[in-house]
C-alpha cells in the first residue's frame, strides 16, 4: 500500500472528503492490506469486508450528493473484540463467546459510524481483557510488528503487550491508522508502548462504556490508539462525551466545568511532576534513557520539572488486582451458558443445573480468567470481603488522595509506561505475579480515574548491544486534563520526528 | 459440604479452592486446582501487606468518580423483537429460552 | 396470640413478613422496557434486561420517588446516599448471575405500621418495619415444559422494580399477619405506589415462621421456616396456620430447636393445603454482596423529600378523619368507605361535595352501590354511574326535589343507560308539581274518601297512610311529604 502506507487518519479523511480518494477504493486497499499483512501478526481476528464495503459505498454516495461529512470520513478503524457492533462477532477472545454476535451496538461504535468511519474488523486481545500480552486468546498470540519476522534471537517474536495488543499491533504495522482498545489497568498504554504508538486511557466517565464487555466496571475505559497525537485526539473527540446509557459517564457540564478550572497551559507554563516512586524502580536502560531524554527535552522547551511523591505506589498492584478480580468475578457471573454463550454438553437427564452451569463456565473460560474469578470470589466471600475487597477500596481512596496532592504541585506527572520494552512471547506464562508487575506503573491511573497517555520516544541513539524495541513514557493528568496530555504528546512528537531524521541522517 | 476457607493468613488449600469452585459455579480440572492452590497463595501472599495496613482513615472508594443521582425518567422504550431476544440463546423453544431441567 | 394446650404448654407463633411489592412504574427499574403484565413471552426485554455483555443499568427515577412515598407513609427513616449492591446467585431466570438490590444502605428503614387487632376491634396493633429496599425482579421459569423436561424461560418480568418491605418478627398469629397485610395493601393503594394485584404477582409475601414454646418454665424456640411466594391473603393465613401446627407436631416428635437445623425454605401447596420443603441450606448462602460499580449512589435531598411529602396522596387514616370531620360521617361509615380503597373514597367525596349531604351520600354508597359492586364483583371505577351523576341525584333528594322512591327509579335506570338527570326524569315522567295541583289532589282525595277522613278525625292517625298511597297512584310526581302537609291543613283546618 505504498500510496496510503504513511497516511494518518487526518490526512486520509482530508483526501477522501475532498474526493481525491474514493472511499470504496481506499477500503478495498486496506482490506487487501489486512489480508496480506495480518496472518503473521494475528492482529485482526475477523475482518468485516462486506459491511465495510457497503458502508464505503454509502459514504462515496454521501459525498457525491454533497451531504456533510463526519470527522472520520472514510477512515478504517480496528475495534478490540470486546466492543459490540450489531450482528458482528464480539468474542472477547474467549471460547465462552466464540460465536456471540450482539443485537446492539456500543455507544462508541455508533459514534464512529456517525462520524463516517469504516469499522474494518475486530482485533485480538487477552481473553476478557485479562492479561498483559495478548497471549491468553483462543486465537493464539498476536505478534509485535517490531521484529515480528526476520532473524532474531526470539523465535516466537515479541509480545505486543496487552490486553489491547491486537489493536496496537494493527496500528503499529500500518494495517489501520486508528484502533480502539480498552484500558482497565494499562491495557491500552502498555501495548501502545510495546508497539511504539500513542495510546490514551481517558478520564473515567469521559467515554461511555455502554457496549464494552465489562471486565472491571469501575476501572474500564475505552480509548484510542494512533500513530500521531493529532490522530489520537481526533479519535478521542469522536468517542468522548456524555451518554445517558452509562450512569457513570460524566455530564458535559461537569466536564466543561472541570476543564475551565484546569485552564490552558503552554509548555513554558507547565509544571511536570517527576514521580519519585516510579523513577526509583528497576527500569530497563532504554526506558530510563527515554525518561531522561524526555526530561531534557521538556526542560529545553521551558517546562518546569518538580519532583512529586505518590507514597502508596507500592500497594497499587495488589489494590488493583483485588478490586479488578472482585469486579470481574461479579461481571462474569452472567456467563452461565443459559442465555447466551457456550453451554457445555452434559447428559441432561442426570445433570443438575449447577453441573451444567459449572461445566459451561469451566469449559468456556481460559486459565487466566478462571484465576481472576477465583481470586475475586475469594476476596468477596463471607469473612474475607472486609479484609480484602474493602481494604483494597480504602487503599484506592488513599492512592487517589496521593494523586490529588501531587497535582497541587504539578500539572502533569511523568514516569515510565512499563519497566521494560516488549518481552518475548511466552516469557511470563509461568508466573502471574511477574506478568502483573508489568502493569505496575499503569494501574494507578485506573484506580484514581485519571487520564494517562503513553508516548513513544525515539531515542537519540542506541548502544550497540541494546534492544531496538520501542520505548515509551507515560504522562498522567488530573481528571478531564486530556488536553494537557495531547499538548505534551504533540511536543514530544515533533521531537521524535527530528530525532528520527537525525538518526536516519 | 466442603470446608469453608478457615484461615485468615492467605494460605490457600485445596479445600479452599474446592469451596470457591462451588461458590463461583466454575468446574476445574485437577490440574487447574493444583495450579490455583499455588497461584492464589502467591497472589494473596503478595496482597498480605495491604491487608495488614490500618486504613480506617480512608473511606472505601467503590466507584471511580464521586457521582450521585444519575437517573432516567420513567419512559418506555422499544424492546427487542422476539427474534433478537432469542438470537444468542444456546437452546430455544420459541417463544422461550430453554434451559436444562431444574432439579431442586 | 398464645394457645394453652392440654399438656400445659404455652405456644406462641412468631411471624415476620417480607413483602415484595411491584412499583407502579411504566418502565423497568434499569431499562426502558415496559412493565405491562401479560404480554407474549420474551417480547418485553432488551439487551439490558437480557443481561447481554456490555450493557449497563440506569436507575428509573420514579422508582426512587415511589420508594420515598412508602417511606413517608410508613414513617420510616429515609437514607440519603443509599447504595446498590449485587447479590450473586446462579439461576436461569436471573440473566446477569446477580440481582441488583440494596444491602447495607437501603433507601428506607425503621418504620412502623398500625392496624386493628382482628380479634378485638378496640385494640390497635403496631408492627415495626425493619427496612424497605429497591431491587429488580427475576424472570419466570416454566418447569418441565420443554423436551426432556427442560425449563422454559420468559424474561419479560426481569428487571421490574420491586420494593421489598421487611417487618420485624412482631406478628403473633395468622390472623394478625393477614390484618397487617390488608392494612399495608390499603396504604400502598392509597398512595398509588403499586396496584398490589396479588393474582398478577405485584404483591408477593414470604413469611418467616417459628414457635416459642413455654414448657415447664423453659422457653424453647423452633427452627425458623421461610414460606415463599404466598400470593393471596388467604394463602398467607392458611400457610401460617398449617406451619404452626406442623412445627408444634414436629417439635413434639423430635424436640428440635432453633440452631439444631438450618433455616428451611418451604412452599405452600394451595391445593393440598400443606407446606413442602423447597430447599434446606446446609450453610448460610454466601451471596458475595458487593456495591454495583455501574450505579452511582442515590443521594436524597431535603427538598426532594419535602416535595414528595407535599405531593403524597392522603393516607387512609387521614381520609377517614376527613370524612368524619368534614362530612359528619359516623366512624363506622367512614371506615367502611375508606377500606374500599382510594377510588371509593374519592367517589364519595365528589358525591358529597356536589350534594352537600355527606350522610345521604354515604347511605347511597354503602347501601346501594356497594351492594351492587359486591354482587357483580366489580370495582367502583367500573361502576356505570359517575360520581357527578350520583351527586346531582343525591342533591335533588336532599332538597326534596325528588323523593327517595323516585330517586331509586332513576338510579335503576342509570344502571342500564347513560342518561342525564333531566333525561332520566323525562323518561320516567318525573316533573315537579305546583301547590295548586297538590291542593286539587287533596280536594279530590277528601271528596272520595270521606270515611277515612272521619276515622282520622276520631283519632285513627294511621288512616291517612292509604290516602297518601292513593294520591301517589293518581300522580306519581307528588311528594308524599308535601301531600301529607296539604292534606292535614284541610283535614285539621
Amino acid at each position: 500500500m505504498t500510496q496510503q502506507e504513511n497516511l494518518t487518519a487526518l490526512e486520509l479523511s482530508r483526501r477522501t472528503r475532498s474526493g481525491d480518494l474514493s472511499v470504496v477504493e481506499t477500503t478495498r486497499r486496506y482490506l487487501a492490506e489486512v489480508a496480506q499483512r495480518n496472518p503473521p501478526l494475528n492482529a485482526f481476528v475477523e475482518v468485516w469486508s462486506d459491511a465495510a464495503l457497503t458502508r464505503a459505498a454509502e459514504l462515496d454516495h454521501k459525498r457525491a450528493a454533497g451531504e456533510s461529512t463526519g470527522p472520520l470520513f472514510g477512515v478504517p478503524i480496528g475495534l478490540k473484540s470486546n466492543l459490540c457492533v450489531t450482528g458482528q462477532l464480539c468474542s472477547c477472545a474467549s471460547k465462552m463467546l466464540s460465536n456471540y454476535r450482539p443485537t446492539y451496538s456500543a455507544t462508541v461504535c455508533q459514534r464512529l459510524l456517525d462520524a463516517d468511519a469504516i469499522l474494518l474488523g475486530c482485533t485480538n486481545m487477552d481473553e476478557y481483557a485479562m492479561g498483559s500480552g495478548t497471549e491468553y486468546s483462543i486465537y493464539g498470540p498476536t505478534r509485535n510488528p517490531h521484529f515480528a519476522s526476520g532473524p532474531n534471537e526470539v523465535p516466537e517474536g515479541y509480545s505486543p503487550g496487552g490486553s489491547s495488543g491486537g489493536s496496537a499491533a494493527a496500528v503499529a504495522s500500518g494495517i489501520v491508522p486508528l484502533a480502539l482498545g480498552s484500558d482497565t489497568g494499562g491495557s491500552i498504554r502498555q501495548p501502545a508502548a510495546f508497539c511504539g504508538v500513542y495510546g490514551l486511557k481517558p478520564t473515567y466517565g469521559r467515554v461511555s462504556r455502554f457496549g464494552l464487555v465489562a471486565y472491571a466496571s469501575s476501572l474500564d475505559q475505552i480509548g484510542p490508539i494512533a500513530t500521531t497525537p493529532e490522530d489520537l485526539e481526533l479519535l478521542f473527540q469522536v468517542i468522548q462525551g456524555s451518554d445517558r446509557l452509562d450512569a457513570t459517564s460524566l455530564s458535559r457540564e461537569k466536564v466543561q466545568q472541570v476543564e475551565a478550572t484546569l485552564g490552558h497551559k503552554s509548555l513554558k507554563q507547565l509544571r511536570v511532576g517527576i514521580i519519585r516512586e516510579h523513577f526509583e524502580q528497576d527500569l530497563a536502560p532504554t526506558v530510563r534513557r527515554a525518561l531522561e531524554e524526555t526530561k531534557e527535552y521538556l526542560k529545553s522547551v521551558g517546562a518546569t520539572l518538580v519532583e512529586v511523591s505518590l507514597p502508596k505506589q507500592a500497594q497499587a498492584i495488589a489494590t488493583y488486582y483485588l478490586i479488578a478480580s472482585c469486579e470481574a468475578a461479579s461481571n462474569l457471573s452472567r456467563y452461565d451458558g443459559m442465555h447466551f454463550g457456550h453451554r457445555a454438553q452434559v447428559p441432561e437427564k442426570s445433570a443438575t443445573l449447577e453441573q451444567v452451569i459449572s461445566a459451561s463456565r469451566g469449559e468456556g473460560f481460559g486459565a487466566e480468567v478462571k484465576r481472576r474469578i477465583m481470586l475475586g470470589t475469594y476476596a468477596l466471600s463471607h469473612g474475607y470481603a472486609e479484609q480484602y475487597y474493602q481494604q483494597a477500596t480504602r487503599m484506592r481512596q488513599a492512592i487517589r488522595q496521593d494523586f490529588a496532592a501531587a497535582f497541587a504541585e504539578a500539572d502533569v506527572l511523568l514516569g515510565p509506561t512499563t519497566p521494560a520494552p516488549a518481552f518475548p512471547i511466552g516469557a511470563h506464562r509461568q508466573d502471574p505475579i511477574a506478568m502483573y508487575l508489568t502493569d505496575q506503573f499503569t494501574v494507578s491511573a485506573n484506580l484514581a480515574g485519571l487520564p494517562a497517555i503513553s508516548v513513544p520516544i525515539e531515542l537519540a541513539n542506541f548502544q550497540p548491544d541494546e534492544s531496538r524495541l520501542p520505548v515509551a513514557v507515560q504522562f498522567h493528568a488530573p481528571p478531564c486534563g486530556e488536553s494537557r496530555l495531547f499538548s505534551v504528546a504533540n511536543a514530544l512528537h515533533e521531537r521524535n520526528q527530528s530525532a528520527k531524521s537525525g538518526a536516519e541522517a | 459440604m466442603d470446608a469453608k476457607p478457615q484461615d485468615v493468613t492467605g494460605e490457600v488449600t485445596m479445600d479452599v479452592v474446592r469451596h470457591l469452585e462451588r461458590l463461583a459455579y466454575l468446574q476445574l480440572s485437577e490440574v487447574d486446582r493444583a495450579s490455583l492452590v499455588g497461584d492464589l497463595s502467591k497472589v494473596l501472599g503478595y496482597a498480605r501487606s495491604l491487608t495488614r495496613l490500618d486504613l480506617t482513615d480512608f473511606e472505601p472508594q467503590t466507584h471511580a468518580m464521586d457521582q450521585a443521582n444519575v437517573m432516567r425518567a420513567d419512559e418506555v422504550q422499544t424492546s427487542s423483537t422476539l427474534e433478537q431476544a432469542l438470537a444468542n440463546a444456546p437452546q430455544v423453544a420459541s417463544p422461550y429460552l430453554q434451559v436444562p431441567r431444574v432439579l431442586e | 396470640m398464645s394457645t394453652t394446650t392440654p399438656s400445659s404448654l404455652s405456644v406462641q407463633t412468631i411471624i415476620g413478613l417480607e413483602i415484595h411489592v411491584q412499583l407502579a412504574t411504566r418502565s423497568k427499574l434499569f431499562c426502558g422496557c415496559s412493565t405491562r403484565y401479560g404480554q407474549p413471552p420474551n417480547t418485553q426485554t432488551c439487551p439490558i434486561c437480557q443481561g447481554l455483555p456490555g450493557t449497563l443499568p440506569v436507575i428509573n427515577s420514579l422508582a426512587i420517588d415511589l420508594a420515598i412515598d412508602v417511606g413517608l407513609a410508613l414513617e420510616m427513616e429515609l437514607v440519603s446516599g443509599c447504595r446498590w449492591d449485587r447479590k450473586h446467585y446462579f439461576y436461569p431466570d436471573l440473566p446477569k448471575g446477580y440481582q441488583t438490590s440494596q444491602y447495607d444502605l437501603p433507601i428506607t428503614r425503621k418504620g412502623h405500621l398500625e392496624f386493628r387487632d382482628p380479634t378485638n376491634a378496640e385494640t390497635i396493633c403496631s408492627v415495626r418495619i425493619n427496612r424497605a429496599h429497591l431491587e429488580e425482579d427475576a424472570g419466570k421459569s416454566l418447569h418441565g415444559e420443554g423436551v426432556d423436561g427442560g425449563t422454559w424461560i420468559d424474561l419479560n418480568r426481569t428487571g421490574t422494580p420491586l420494593l421489598e418491605i421487611v417487618t420485624e418478627p412482631d406478628l403473633r398469629s395468622a390472623q394478625e399477619a393477614k390484618a397487617f397485610l390488608q392494612q399495608l395493601r390499603t396504604i400502598l393503594l392509597y398512595i398509588g405506589v403499586s396496584d398490589c394485584n396479588m393474582q398478577e404477582g405485584s404483591m408477593r409475601v414470604d413469611a418467616n415462621v417459628n414457635l416459642r414454646i413455654d414448657n415447664n418454665n423453659e422457653t424453647v424456640a423452633t427452627p425458623i421456616v421461610e414460606i415463599k411466594n404466598l400470593n393471596s391473603f388467604r394463602n398467607v393465613e392458611r400457610a401460617i396456620e398449617f406451619e404452626r401446627d406442623r412445627q408444634l407436631q414436629h417439635w413434639r416428635a423430635t424436640g428440635e430447636r432453633m440452631g439444631q437445623r438450618p433455616k428451611q425454605t418451604r412452599g405452600w401447596d394451595a391445593d393440598r393445603e400443606i407446606t413442602t420443603v423447597q430447599r434446606e441450606k446446609e450453610e448460610a448462602a454466601d451471596y458475595r454482596y458487593f456495591p454495583c460499580p455501574d450505579l452511582p449512589p442515590v443521594v436524597l435531598s431535603v427538598e426532594q423529600i419535602a416535595e414528595r411529602r407535599r405531593k403524597l396522596p392522603r393516607l387512609p387514616q387521614q381520609w377517614k378523619s376527613d370524612l368524619i370531620s368534614v362530612w359528619k360521617l359516623s366512624d363506622y361509615d367512614a371506615s367502611v368507605i375508606v377500606e374500599q380503597g382510594r377510588d371509593m373514597a374519592e367517589y364519595f367525596e365528589i358525591v358529597a361535595r356536589i350534594s352537600q349531604d355527606g350522610k345521604r351520600s354515604a347511605n347511597w354508597i354503602t347501601q346501594e352501590i356497594m351492594r351492587l359492586l359486591n354482587e357483580q364483583q366489580r370495582a367502583i371505577t367500573q361502576f356505570p354511574i359517575s360520581a357527578q351523576q350520583m351527586g346531582e341525584l343525591v342533591a335533588a333528594v336532599a332538597v326534596n326535589e325528588i323523593d327517595h322512591a323516585r330517586a331509586r327509579e332513576i338510579f335503576a335506570l342509570w344502571l342500564e343507560q347513560p342518561l342525564s338527570l333531566g333525561e332520566a326524569k323525562q323518561r320516567l315522567g318525573i316533573a315537579s308539581i305546583s301547590s295548586d295541583e297538590v291542593d286539587q289532589l287533596v280536594a279530590d282525595i277528601v271528596a272520595q274518601h270521606a270515611a277515612a277522613i272521619d276515622d282520622y278525625r276520631q283519632g285513627k292517625k294511621q288512616a291517612l297512610g292509604p290516602l297518601i298511597a292513593q294520591a301517589k297512584k293518581l300522580n306519581p310526581n307528588v311528594s308524599p311529604a308535601k301531600f301529607r302537609e296539604a292534606l292535614l291543613r284541610v283535614v285539621e283546618g
